[in-house]
């Protein structure tokens, strides 16, 4: 039998999400969040800025840049499951062709009839991004 | 000589594509969006549990992308597949027919029908 993993589940906006369970830290509630830098994913990938409700939670991750490292949260409106899956469930992305690359996507799970897309945090933010939220942060 | 086509409709526009070039066509797939796509790339559906990028040939050919269409003509080899709302009809198109076309994604017209070049296809999407 081959090995699984955990991966964390969560869904922003529309889209469903997963992070390997090795690169999230926590999941917290969005009430119970301090001075972490926060990434919306629905305003990064061209929506509207997250609605924050009740059910809101933030998923902890670390994000590496050319050396400087630094711990961001996660806007999810629901944090869904931890799912154990096979190294054979992750899906390579497609071509998309020469010009297009996205490097937020790691690769793709099944979800139901569509798929979560599971993101490889370092390609989430540019290192603009993480230079500006550690200059946000409070030494 | 002749060649059958696949005449198909796609929101605004009317092609055709080289029957010998289609492996199947999916029935309304669930189609997943994904962030940062260029607009000819509505998205990805599933074609045997593996991910495949669906293309709008109608923002190929200069149009707005439009909500209605419903298939998805898999290209042979699997690597990508268009959107369309239907099959209009099948043609047997004798070669005299055919004309030279100056767009990328569509090198050749059949009677005045853009015929998708689908070799081309995935270079056209900027």
């Amino acid at each position: 039998m081959s090995s699984r993993e955990p991966y964390v589940l969560f869904r922003a906006g529309e889209r469903a999400y997963a992070l390997p369970g090795a690169r999230v830290v926590e999941v917290m509630r969005h009430a119970e969040v301090g001075d972490l830098p926060l990434v919306d994913l629905q305003q990064l990938h061209g929506g509207d800025a997250s609605a924050i409700t009740w059910r809101t939670c933030v998923v902890v991750t670390g994000v590496r840049h050319a050396g400087e490292a630094l711990l961001v949260g996660l806007i999810a409106d629901e944090a869904r499951d931890v799912v154990m899956l096979a190294a054979d469930e992750l899906l390579a992305p497609p071509d998309f062709g020469p010009r297009v690359a996205l490097r937020y996507l790691s690769s793709l799970v099944r979800d139901g009839d569509r798929f979560a897309i599971v993101l490889d945090p370092d390609g989430l933010v540019t290192r603009s991004d993480v230079e500006r939220m550690l200059e946000a942060v409070p030494a | 000589m002749s060649e059958s086509l696949l005449i198909v409709i796609s929101g605004s526009i009317r092609f055709a594509i080289p029957l010998a070039d289609v492996q199947e066509i999916l029935e309304r797939p669930a189609v997943t969006m994904l962030p940062g796509l260029p607009a000819a790339i509505v998205g990805i559906v599933e074609l045997r549990e593996h991910p495949l990028p669906v293309v709008d040939p109608g923002v190929l050919a200069g149009f707005r992308a439009t909500a209605e269409q419903r298939c998805v003509v898999v290209a042979r080899g699997g690597a990508f597949g268009l959107l369309i709302d239907e099959v209009e009809r099948i043609d047997e198109a004798a070669d005299d027919r055919f004309s030279p076309h100056d767009e990328r994604w569509a090198p050749r017209r059949y009677d005045g029908v853009r015929v998708a070049g689908l070799d081309r296809i995935l270079e056209c999407v900027a």
